[in-house]
């Protein structure tokens, strides 16, 4: 087991008059090697609730396990914690300054202690998973584009090998191309390396798309935990909460409606194609 | 001569060294020629790099052509002594609202515009009443900005735009950073202040589903104009809008795909309604086996 929240509440201006729940109550529990979207609408405790994953913030009540050690108890290493969960910040490239590419990657695993070679080996294997080809690696960060910035920024984190990768919208403001390429190379990190990975997004076609289970957040409390088909179902509850469902399945809940017999489960372009080629009888229905 | 016109418009990014001797040269915007018709609501689409962002601030002269000409209103973005009436008639709204938002109430913040244009007080907050109400906002006038939802803020920051009575706004990526819901109420805003109040509308967006109710939509590539038409054209066109790195909006794909399987539904589906208008009859005739 990664990840184990146990009742987390978190204060903003704790005792004053302006003492507001950012986090209510939220427990849940994220295994080894799973993929986990989070939604919720513009504050709704999303980030507050990832940067408390690797101890940024710490819970006003509560308890945090990682591998089932309490994160809170005296003595815990911190510093290794971040070093296990790696997280990236929306707009993650608003923090790159280094003088080139490579030795802005080399920066977390050097603050880590580790041997030069180690470093730059490490920086090497991340800049191959994020897809920056190698021309780039001597290049100043800041002549790249805004999805090789964002690139570098991953890599970062990745350079320092985390056990749990978290991003915070890390597509938002790229391209409809450069935001599949970073959820592709995501993706792989997830298959491949059995990496746990931790998606804050609002695009519900990306989490639709991508994730196993979803973390529904609304007003600091977790209001939905379950995996994509599930928690789409209730796409009219997440429209109250700001949120919404895939495209697609506002397509078939209407086809539906008119009584067509479409699984009620479909949220994806491919799932919906497969769907009603099957219906009107035609070969390739098979997704 | 429409209200934005751009006329062999070249834009070089220059980057030179500590001696001033030119390092660099990115052409950002290659020859250029354009004309949008005042009224219009014209989308935007381009990849990153395509240099959308880069003629959007020439439009209000935060950027000047390296070569050829960019006319507002008649206006040349070049002529020094016009350029608060360049900037008048052609508003910004950028990414994110957090950046633009500098006033501790909200009507503060939406009088900030006029205040500095010289707007005398009792105008400022006619002004503010107005650009309020057009967004939907009135009844936050006396919140702080700080606690208002992402897509309230960027009505805030367009009603900032609008207390300047701009005759166009132009808004790059206005909804990148929202969620679903802040993303309808901006776009919902913006539609209205075309609609109503007859703005012109320049949206950059790399949401496909916002771009299905503008009457234009262009698409830049290498800082070239390569794509030019309706929604309904444009979005007809799939596989040449992936090679210039876009997509389309589910429904489009979805209808898109079932063609290619030989299901008989027109080209550039835009919106639920229509797809299903037309893939219902054809799924019924199915089901009863006719």
């Amino acid at each position: 087991m990664a990840i184990r929240a146990e009742h987390i509440n978190y204060l903003y201006g704790e005792g004053t008059a302006f003492e507001q729940y950012a986090l209510k109550d939220v427990s849940f529990e994220i295994h080894d090697g799973q993929f986990i979207g989070v939604i919720g609408h513009t504050g709704s405790g999303k980030s507050t609730l990832i940067q408390h994953l690797n101890g940024l913030l710490r819970a006003s009540s509560g308890k945090i396990y990682y591998n089932d050690e309490d994160i809170y108890q005296d003595g815990y290493n911190m510093k290794l914690l971040r070093s296990h969960v790696g997280l990236v910040f929306q707009y993650p490239e608003h923090q790159l300054f280094e003088v080139d590419v490579f030795s802005d990657v080399c920066f977390g695993p050097r603050n880590q202690g580790y041997s030069k070679e180690e470093i730059e080996q490490r920086a090497r294997e991340a800049l191959i998973q994020v897809g920056l080809e190698e021309r780039f690696w001597r290049q100043s960060p800041f002549e790249l584009s805004g999805g090789q910035k964002r690139r570098v920024a991953i890599a970062g984190v990745l350079a320092m090998q985390p056990e749990v990768l978290i991003l915070d919208e890390p597509t938002a403001g790229l391209d409809p191309r450069g935001r599949d390429e970073i959820l592709e190379q995501i993706s792989a990190l997830h298959k491949e390396k059995k990496m746990t990975i931790i998606l804050v997004s609002h695009s519900m076609e990306d989490i639709a798309r991508y994730a196993d289970r979803i973390l529904v957040m609304s007003h600091g409390e977790k209001m939905f935990d379950a995996p994509p088909k599930e928690v789409f179902r209730h796409y009219r509850e997440l429209e109250q909460m700001g949120l919404a469902a895939p495209q697609i399945t506002y397509v078939v809940q209407r086809l539906r409606d008119q009584g067509i017999p479409l699984k009620e489960d479909i949220t994806t372009v491919e799932e919906a194609k497969a769907g009603i080629l099957e219906l009107l009888g035609k070969a390739g229905g098979e997704v | 001569m429409g209200i934005i016109k751009a006329s062999k418009l070249i834009y070089d990014y220059i980057r030179r060294d500590e001696n001033d001797q030119v390092e660099e040269v990115n052409r950002a915007i290659d020859g250029l020629d354009l004309d949008i018709k005042a009224g219009d609501f014209v989308a935007v689409l381009g990849h990153n790099g395509s240099g959308k962002s880069t003629f959007a601030k020439q439009v209000n002269g935060i950027l000047l052509p390296t070569e050829g000409t960019v006319w507002i209103s008649g206006m040349k973005t070049t002529d020094e002594s016009r350029i608060w009436d360049i900037r008048k008639t052609a508003g910004m709204v950028f990414q994110n609202p957090d950046n633009q938002i500098i006033g501790n109430l909200v009507e503060e913040d939406v009088g900030f515009g006029p205040e500095n244009l010289g707007v005398p007080t009792d105008e400022i907050w006619r002004r503010v009443d107005e650009s309020l109400e057009a967004v939907g906002m009135t009844a936050y006038r006396l919140k702080s900005p700080n606690k208002l939802s992402g897509g309230q803020k960027q009505r805030v920051a367009i009603a900032g735009v609008m207390a300047m009575r701009p005759q166009c706004i132009i808004l790059d990526e206005p909804t990148a950073m929202l969620d679903p819901n802040g993303r309808k109420e901006v776009i919902r805003t913006v539609r209205e202040l075309n609609q109503k109040e007859g703005i012109t509308v320049l949206l950059i967006t790399h949401y496909m589903e916002e771009v299905i109710w503008a009457d234009r939509v262009i698409v830049m590539d290498d800082g070239c104009l390569v794509m030019d038409g309706t929604p309904k054209e444009i979005f007809s066109r799939v596989k040449e809008l992936k090679n210039y790195r876009l997509d389309v909006p589910q429904v489009t794909e979805l209808a898109y795909e079932l063609k290619q399987e030989g299901v008989e539904l027109p080209d550039g589906i835009l919106t639920i309604e229509e797809l299903i208008e037309h893939l219902l009859p054809i799924l019924q005739t199915a089901k009863t086996g006719v």
